[in-house]
């Protein structure tokens, strides 16, 4: 296993997935918190897009995933102005609009379908090491972001209006926070694929949410659970031969089922 | 001890059991209002406060009751002063007695006023309020156009105000206090804060605090809006949890405590914030008669200490006859 993981591609790999668990949660948490589902799932319709263009005009992936996701955030962002953040109308008519492109696109430059497909899975092996430095000032973006604005972070997700009257420019805030979301789906389509975003974006910070006495709590237990996923799901995957991202979604899965509850909450 | 002549370049001096605590050479009310700061931050003591003061109107009378002190010595006391020290039941010396005292609190504090009442007034005189004045002028604002929920408002507050602010339901209290939060934007009109029309921090209490499932603990609710430079973070928080008398609950979930419960931890956000305006918007909808009390006797203590200027939009009658707090009543767009 060890001579296995000193190979350049499967270290990359296990650097890209160590990255990805530890910091995708935390924009998990923020998913989870400001009810940004809709936006997570426009995302990956927009990223479909993304994938058809790089595939119809043999470009790069995930810059076009990158350029995609900040395009799909701009616009929902500009469409939900004076909405009070509600994004319902924006991500209906996005989501509907991206794929339908990517259906032309796909039809007009003729893509074969299993290429189309295999937009839906990604391989952390496929990274390359300009990708991985990407990946890794990302990461530590999110991660720094995190850390040196927890408070502000915690009083948006506490009440937005006491945020706002206490004086922090919560838009900005928001705004930050959605770009990391949006970088963080679009390198997490690249490498765990569009049908498993979740085992590293929510999972983890659901996860967390079960146990966490406090929003401390709650951002550490999040970023330790993804990691273990991450770090389980990929060993195992070397071990057994089986595909990473659907190991670490299972890994996942599996710490979710296994971790109590720390008592039921009080619905007021 | 206090019966004794004040030392050199002293105006006043206070004394434990016969120990000289605290001097000033300060003039006017200033040195009984440090005298205040003194006990706050050192006391409380146990054994028996006396006070020997140059002079005493019945402005001074009201702070050293206030004070505590047992017995004073003054050396030129007016005789409203006396009065009241007598009716407070304080032992009095005094070397010289006058009609009065040539000062303009003689006038503005009456022999029947209230302590907290007398009290708030020469704070306020004094400029030891930490609230800002609030000017709104012609203040309209209306939903999409619809018809116009404030009407060409105009309030003005002093600093260290305290109002309550009653109408119909509908009236437009809650878009009030949201625009004067910032949460809304006017069609037309200024509100300005300490003259300036930029918005300060300011406490925010809503009607209902939206439940969730996010796990926060009481000792962050209220670390979240505590400022910036606070130096002893914990000691602020349990301060502030304390005055509240919701210590017990420092390390437990935010969102499963109770309605009553989660009032007072948010008052609490709002004391450690130390924000010079405070916003409550039916802070004691839905509270049992208990918290209630509780709640107004906790904003009635913060309006003659700290004295934010504070707005409470309204409709529980009990909280109306709890706190002293004069009424305004809202209609037609306009405060009447």
């Amino acid at each position: 296993m060890l001579s296995l993981l000193l190979l350049p591609p499967i270290l990359r790999a296990f650097v890209t997935v160590i990255f990805a668990g530890l910091s995708f949660p935390l924009a998990g948490v923020m998913v989870v918190r400001m009810n940004l589902m809709q936006l997570r799932y426009t995302l990956m319709h927009g990223l479909l897009l993304g994938g058809a263009l790089s595939l119809a005009f043999n470009l790069p992936s995930l810059p076009v995933y990158v350029v995609m996701c900040l395009l799909t955030v701009v616009i929902m962002m500009s469409m939900a102005r004076g909405m009070d953040f509600n994004l319902g109308l924006p991500a209906a008519f996005l989501m509907v609009m991206s794929v339908a492109l990517a259906g032309i696109i796909t039809q007009v430059a003729d893509v074969p379908s299993k290429d189309t497909l295999e937009l839906l899975w990604g391989s952390p092996f496929t990274v390359r090491a300009g990708e991985l430095a990407l990946f890794i000032l990302i990461a530590l973006a999110i991660i720094a972001y995190s850390f040196l604005n927890f408070r502000q972070i915690s009083l948006i997700f506490f009440d937005r209006e006491v945020a706002r009257t206490s004086g922090m420019n919560v838009r900005r805030h928001e705004l930050i926070m959605v770009s990391l979301i949006a970088f963080a789906v679009a390198l997490s389509m690249r490498y765990v694929g569009a049908l498993l975003i979740d085992a590293l974006l929510i999972l983890p910070a659901v996860i967390a949410m079960k146990r966490a006495g406090s929003m401390k709590q709650l951002f550490l237990s999040a970023s330790l659970a993804g990691l273990a996923a991450a770090a389980a799901g990929f060993l195992l995957s070397l071990l057994l031969d089986l595909p990473p991202s659907s190991m670490i979604a299972l890994a996942s899965a599996v710490i979710y089922v296994f971790t109590p509850s720390k008592g039921k909450r009080k619905n007021i | 001890m206090y019966l004794d002549p004040l030392h050199a370049g002293s105006s006043l001096e206070l004394y434990c059991d016969d120990r000289l605590i605290f001097s000033s050479s300060g003039k006017w009310l200033h040195p009984l209002f440090e005298a205040e700061d003194f006990i706050r931050k050192n006391g409380p003591f146990s054994g028996r406060l006396t006070l020997h003061d140059s002079i005493s109107g019945l402005a001074a009378s009201v702070l050293t009751i206030r004070l505590g002190a047992a017995a004073v010595n003054i050396d030129m006391i007016s005789t409203l002063a006396l009065k009241r020290y007598e009716k407070f039941g304080v032992e009095v010396h005094y070397k010289t007695l006058v009609d009065r005292i040539k000062c303009i609190t003689e006038t503005m504090i009456t022999p029947d006023m209230d302590q907290d009442e007398a009290y708030r007034l020469l704070r306020k005189k004094a400029d030891l309020t930490s609230g800002l004045s609030l000017r709104i002028d012609n203040l309209s604002f209306s939903y999409s156009g619809e018809k116009k929920i404030t009407d060409s408002l105009n309030l003005y507050l002093e600093k260290g105000d305290a109002v309550i602010l009653e109408g119909d339901n509908g009236c437009g209290k809650t878009t009030l206090l949201r625009l004067i939060a910032g949460l809304e934007k006017p069609d037309s009109g200024t509100i300005e804060y300490d003259g300036s029309l930029q918005r300060p921090s300011m406490g925010y209490i809503r009607q209902f605090t939206r439940a969730q499932d996010f796990p926060f603990s009481v000792r962050e609710v209220v670390a979240l809006t505590l400022p910036k430079d606070t130096e002893d973070r914990q000691g602020e928080i349990e301060l502030a949890l304390r005055r509240c008398g919701v210590y017990h609950l420092v390390d437990r979930a935010f969102f499963s405590l109770s309605g009553g419960e989660m009032a007072k931890v948010n008052l609490a956000r709002c004391l450690a914030s130390k924000a010079r305006l405070l916003l409550f918007d039916e802070p004691v909808a839905s509270l049992d008669k208990a918290s209630r009390i509780a709640f107004a006797s906790i904003m009635a203590s913060l309006s003659v200490t700290e004295m934010p200027t504070m707005i409470i939009v309204n409709h529980d009658r009990l909280l109306t006859q709890a706190l002293p707090w004069p009424v305004r009543r809202m209609e037609g767009g306009r405060i009447a």
